[in-house]
């Protein structure tokens, strides 16, 4: 601070001699800054010339304030505010440009999981089919499968609750059920069945690009509709059919597929033209939904396997990378699969008999390939390929491939097929999300960039 | 005419306010009637206000009061024995805390405390009345602000009848003959007064151009010598700003300084070296060469002539073998002890 000439502070000191002083009110008031503008010039000017009261002032401000000193000394030294606040920044810059970097990478690595995943899918399905040519040397192994052909039907119509193993009645059945209201809208059943049937096994053979995409995604679902248009010869088995049955359905196949190159059966598609539209728009899109949903089904902490967010004491839930469905009772340490028992669906408003059919039939298919995956011991019960996971306490919403839509209320012990549908239209196209906010609200979107929601758990659905 | 006035206004805002003000106070808890607040509310109205404040000035008046704490003081001074017991719990540890740090010493601040404490319940008596000095807390700011200024008003009242002791004494060994009108009266022609007066009515014009609050800080700061987080608390402001506020208050007060000194007949250079003096060396100069020219008479005439060529020579003249530095006597075997005295 620059000195105050002498003679400066030698006037200051002998002003004139203040009048009355302030009473403790009023300068209680001035330190407070409580005093009006008017009142505080008074009291200033009486401050100028009266060190007394200067001195009380003083003396009279609060102790807590002393401490709200000490900040505003370290306040004053800005340089080094300053050059810590620099170094602050490039630190804070190189760590955002690192969490982009590290996060690139994880986007990465999972959509090539995705499809590292879906080849191996591709190649299974053609092995499959492979030994289906051969003999069902697998077939033993399951123990659910029926020894012949037509006994396995009767059973499967006697046993409702083996609702796996016969597809082919089930799908009949609730044709039948549903067909009152519905029969002129669609071709027939079996007419689509045979084109999806056709097309998805010829797709990945013959469209190479395709190869990785559809497998997955149609194979099953075809396989399952073949089997149930000709329940005789369909197997239930993990290695399912008998060599002679085999040649018929390929040859049909490269019939279908001559004709149209490009179709490819959404597996939830209701006829051969929404398939196709189904399809142009979803396939370019496939590993980007499937990394899309892995990520939403899984935090990106853990990426191999998150479960969704669920209470402690409630099971978590996930996805294997397979596509069955998992769940954890520790926090995550352990997972089992979980068997997901296909009852008939429960229809929202009105229901097509392709569309019962056919995730009927895709079912099927899933839960013997499951049941050789996971050696399931039930013969009433498989694992479908799941693509996303909500729970909410034991409330638990698990979709897939297929338009499938299972339920459970108890923690995924009983399990209900929801087909959720509304005004005649039935949603169709792979579930790719499933979100629940509570009990009650849940969104559902589709492959086939469909939106269904809910607001009653699930009782009625609507479109957007 | 005009009180009367004031205090219709006042009490039809306090009436209009009244039921609001009451719900504020609590006063329920102290047992305390909305008529006596109302009657404390007039008082204070009455008491604070001038008679030009208008309605709303009032009314933001009324509403800025710390009601609740008003009326624990006024129960309190009105000796009911629950507000004492709320007060004791409130205040007491924060009462002796704010002692200590003004006294700075255990003992002391439990004095002070304590002398405080009698004041506040009121020993001594009125018409047979205990008279509370918490009844005279009008709730403008907090009651434990208010409570830490009458610490601190006691405990400079008490520091200041020390002080007076002293410079009492002081005075009574220093004499008062001294003081500076006497002396201007007395000579106005000799250099140095001359100087010591152009330099004081060029001071006090510029001190008087400033407002009050740059008269506070520069006294604060460089007669107080208090610290410029201290004086930015005392002002409410920042540190920061006090610390520009001084640095250009000196600036401009040199400047202006400067100025009027060229005003009075002063070259610059002249000037600048009537800043950079001591005053008190010139005013111990005068204090010098009255004390020459009075008692030794056989130095005036030679003085008279030495003022007439040079006002410095006539300071060298009494003790030749001093040091012509500009007048000061520093050397003067005769001065030393008074100099060092002040």
């Amino acid at each position: 601070m620059p000195q105050l000439p002498q003679i400066v502070r030698e006037r200051l000191k002998t002003s004139p001699p203040p009048g009355i002083h302030p009473d403790a009110d009023v300068l209680t008031a001035f330190g407070e800054r409580l005093l009006p503008e008017s009142e505080r010039a008074v009291v200033l000017d009486h401050l100028a010339r009266c060190g007394d009261c200067r001195e009380i002032i003083a003396l009279a401000l609060p102790v807590s304030e002393a401490a709200d000193v000490a900040p505003l000394r370290n306040a004053q030294r800005g340089w080094f505010s300053r050059s810590a606040l620099r170094w602050g920044m490039v630190a804070a810059g190189i760590v955002a440009a690192a969490s982009v970097g590290i996060h690139q990478i994880r986007v990465h690595q999972r959509a090539n999981v995705t499809v590292a995943h879906v080849t191996s899918r591709a190649q299974e399905q053609e092995q499959q089919q492979e030994s289906d040519a051969r003999i069902p040397i697998q077939a033993p192994q399951a123990q659910t499968a029926a020894p012949a052909n037509s006994p396995r039907e009767e059973s499967a119509v006697k046993s409702p609750a083996a609702v796996v193993s016969n597809k082919p009645a089930s799908a009949h059945e609730t044709k039948d059920f549903l067909q009152p209201g519905r029969t002129g809208r669609a071709g027939s059943a079996e007419a689509s069945a045979m084109v999806a049937s056709g097309a998805a096994v010829g797709g990945p053979r013959r469209n190479p690009k395709m190869a990785m995409a559809e497998p997955p995604r149609d194979l099953p679902f075809a396989q399952g509709l073949r089997k149930s248009m000709s329940p005789a010869t369909a197997k239930q088995a993990p290695v399912p059919a008998p060599s002679p049955e085999v040649p018929p359905s390929v040859s049909e196949t490269v019939e279908v597929q001559g004709q149209s190159n490009q179709i490819a059966t959404q597996s939830g598609s209701l006829s051969q033209e929404q398939s196709l539209q189904g399809r142009n728009a979803g396939e370019p899109q496939l590993s980007a939904e499937r990394a899309d949903v892995v990520e939403r089904a899984k935090p990106p902490a853990a990426p191999s396997d998150t479960p969704t967010a669920a209470p402690a004491s409630t099971p978590r839930w996930t996805i294997s990378s397979s596509g069955s469905l998992q769940r954890s009772f520790d926090g995550g340490n352990t997972w089992q699969n979980v068997a997901v028992a296909a009852k008939p669906p429960v229809i929202g408003n009105v229901m097509t008999a392709e569309s019962v059919a056919r995730p009927q039939a895709d079912k099927s298919f899933k839960k013997s390939r499951s049941r050789e995956e996971n050696k399931s011991q039930t013969p009433t019960i498989s694992n479908p390929m799941f693509r996303a996971v909500a729970a909410a306490g034991l409330e638990v919403w698990a979709g897939g491939s297929g338009s499938m839509l299972y339920h459970s209320r108890d923690g995924g012990e009983q399990w209900t097929r929801v087909l959720p549908s509304a005004h005649g239209i039935v949603l169709t196209g792979d579930i790719t999300t499933v979100e629940f906010s509570d009990r009650q609200h849940g969104t559902v979107s589709t492959s086939s960039s469909e939106v269904w929601t809910t607001g009653d758990g699930g009782q009625s659905w609507q479109k957007q | 005419m005009n009180s009367t006035k004031q205090m219709l206004a006042v009490q039809s805002v306090v009436q209009e306010l009244l039921a609001e003000l009451h719900a504020k106070s609590g006063c329920d808890k102290l047992r305390m009637t909305r008529e006596s607040l109302a009657e404390i509310l007039c008082e204070v109205g009455a008491k604070s206000t001038t008679a030009a404040a208008s309605e709303t000035e009032l009314r933001t008046f009324f509403l800025n009061l710390r009601v609740e704490e008003l009326a624990l003081a006024r129960a309190c001074a009105a000796g009911n024995n629950s507000a004492w017991e709320l007060f004791l719990t409130r205040y007491r540890e924060k009462l002796y805390l704010s002692a200590l740090r003004i006294a700075r010493e255990d003992s002391a601040a439990r004095e002070l405390a304590d002398s405080l404490y009698a004041d506040l319940y009121g020993t001594t008596t009125r018409d047979g009345q205990r008279i509370s000095k918490l009844a005279s807390y009008t709730g403008r700011g907090s009651l434990e602000g208010w409570l830490r200024t009458v610490l601190a008003q006691e405990y400079v009242n008490r520091y200041r009848r020390t002080k007076r002791l002293i410079s009492l004494d002081e005075e009574s060994e220093e004499g008062t003959q001294f003081r500076a009108p006497a002396m201007k009266e007395e000579v106005s022609s000799a250099d140095p007064r001359l100087q010591v007066a152009t330099l004081e009515s060029a001071t006090d014009e510029a001190l008087s151009c400033l407002s009050g609050e740059e008269r506070m800080i520069l006294s604060a700061y460089y007669l107080d010598e208090r610290t410029l987080a201290e004086i930015a608390r005392m002002l409410g402001v920042h540190e920061s700003t006090i610390s520009r506020k001084v640095d250009k208050l000196a600036k401009s007060l040199r400047k202006q300084l400067l100025a009027g000194l060229m005003r009075r007949d002063m070259s610059r250079r002249q000037a600048e070296e009537a800043l950079e003096v001591d005053v008190r060396d010139l005013q111990l100069d005068i204090r010098r060469s009255l004390t020459q020219e009075k008692p030794p008479p056989a130095f005036s005439e030679k003085s008279e002539e030495a003022q007439a060529t040079d006002g410095r020579e006539w300071i060298g003249i009494p003790n030749p073998g001093g040091v012509p530095n500009g007048g000061h006597p520093k050397t003067s075997p005769i001065e030393a002890p008074k100099k060092l005295r002040t």
